[in-house]
Parts: structure tokens; sequence; C-alpha cells
């Protein structure tokens, strides 16, 4: 297999920032977003942010994810060096499908969000046969 | 010290449509400590897609009180 460079992505903090109450940074998580014939997935990287904390919310068409990373994890140490960053994150995505909110799943494994949101009925390709 | 691993992104690319920000791939990573570890007591602990190591001191390295007499 030949070896691939990946370049590496810094973290995009939210810009410009919205002004919230709750304490610590928020960044834009890397999402993939990827169309099959019954469902929109989306694929989003939030490492850190435990599943208890991941709301994921899809109103009037918006899909709206946050995640928080527990900062008392890292309370403890001194940084003698940091280019990480832990914040929260934060990304909206408005939906052009129509989409079966009642049936949208949603996991979590290695810090990969993955949300599967199945068409609704009336948005799903038909074959019309010519009589 | 140094790290080794592998990003695995499941793609579904006949049907990309949309963003497509996530990268995939080897990765690995070496980093000279400023301090002597005690190798033998290293702990890792891997959650939610965050590594952590825990590299103690040796004891060599660790602070020391001395009494005067």
């Amino acid at each position: 297999m030949a070896t691939q460079e990946v370049a590496l992505q810094g973290k995009k903090e939210l810009a410009p920032p919205q002004e919230r109450t709750e304490a610590g940074k928020f960044y834009s998580p890397y999402t993939d977003i990827y169309e099959t014939s019954d469902a929109v997935v989306v694929a989003m990287e939030v490492p850190g942010a435990e599943r208890s904390s991941i709301d994921i919310r899809l109103d009037k068409g918006v899909l709206t994810v946050t995640g928080n990373v527990d900062p008392h994890r890292y309370e403890a140490l001194t940084p003698i060096y940091s280019e990480y960053n832990v914040g929260n994150f934060v990304r909206s995505f408005t939906l052009s499908t129509k989409i079966a909110s009642d049936a949208i799943s949603a996991s979590v494994a290695d810090g990969v969000l993955t949300v599967r949101l199945p068409k609704a009925k009336e948005a799903l390709a038909r074959r019309i046969e010519i009589r | 010290m140094s790290l080794e691993g592998r990003l695995c992104r499941s793609l579904e690319p006949r049907h990309a449509h949309g963003g497509r920000e996530r990268v995939g791939g080897e990765f690995d990573r070496t980093l000279t400590l400023p301090a002597q570890i005690d190798a033998a007591k290293v702990t890792a602990d891997y959650r939610d897609g965050v590594l952590t190591l825990k590299l103690p001191r040796a004891e060599s390295e660790r602070p020391r009180s001395v009494t005067i007499n």
C-alpha cells in the first residue's frame, strides 16, 4: 500500500464566536456527510465528548449537534506543551432533504459521532413505470 | 517516546454529497520528553477518541527534601 501523507488539520474555532453563557471554547467539528438512497449520514469528529453530553436536535430542517468535553479531566494537570486545545463542539446544518424525524438514529464510537437521518417517504426516489 | 496508530474512515464514496472534511490514514508521533521516565510504570487510557498516556517521572527526577543535621 502506498504511503499517503495526511495533512494535519488544526481545530477550527467557532468564528465569529457566538456569545454564550457557558464557559469554555467552542470548536466546529470536522464533518463528512453522505447520502444513500434512503438516508443522509453525518459523521462528525468529537473526540473527548462523552456520549451523555452529546445533544442532537432537528428543528425546522436544521440539525444542530453540540458536545461538551469535561474539563475536569485536565484540571489537575499543569500544561507544559499544548496544541490540542480542549473545548466543546457545536455545529448546525440546514438539511435540504425531508427527514423522517422519528426514525433518526445516532451512535458514537472512538470519538466519531454518526447520525443517520432516514429520508421521509415523500423524499425517496421513485421509479415510474410508463404505461 | 513514539506512538503509532491508524485513522479509519469508513467511506461511502459512491454516495458522497455535501462536506468531506475528515481525513483518514495512519499516524505516528514521536515526542522527546523533558524528564527521565519510569518506563515500567507508564499507563495508557483511551476514551472517546482521546488517548491519555501517564508517564511517571523516574525516582531520580523527583524533588527531594534534604534535612540539615
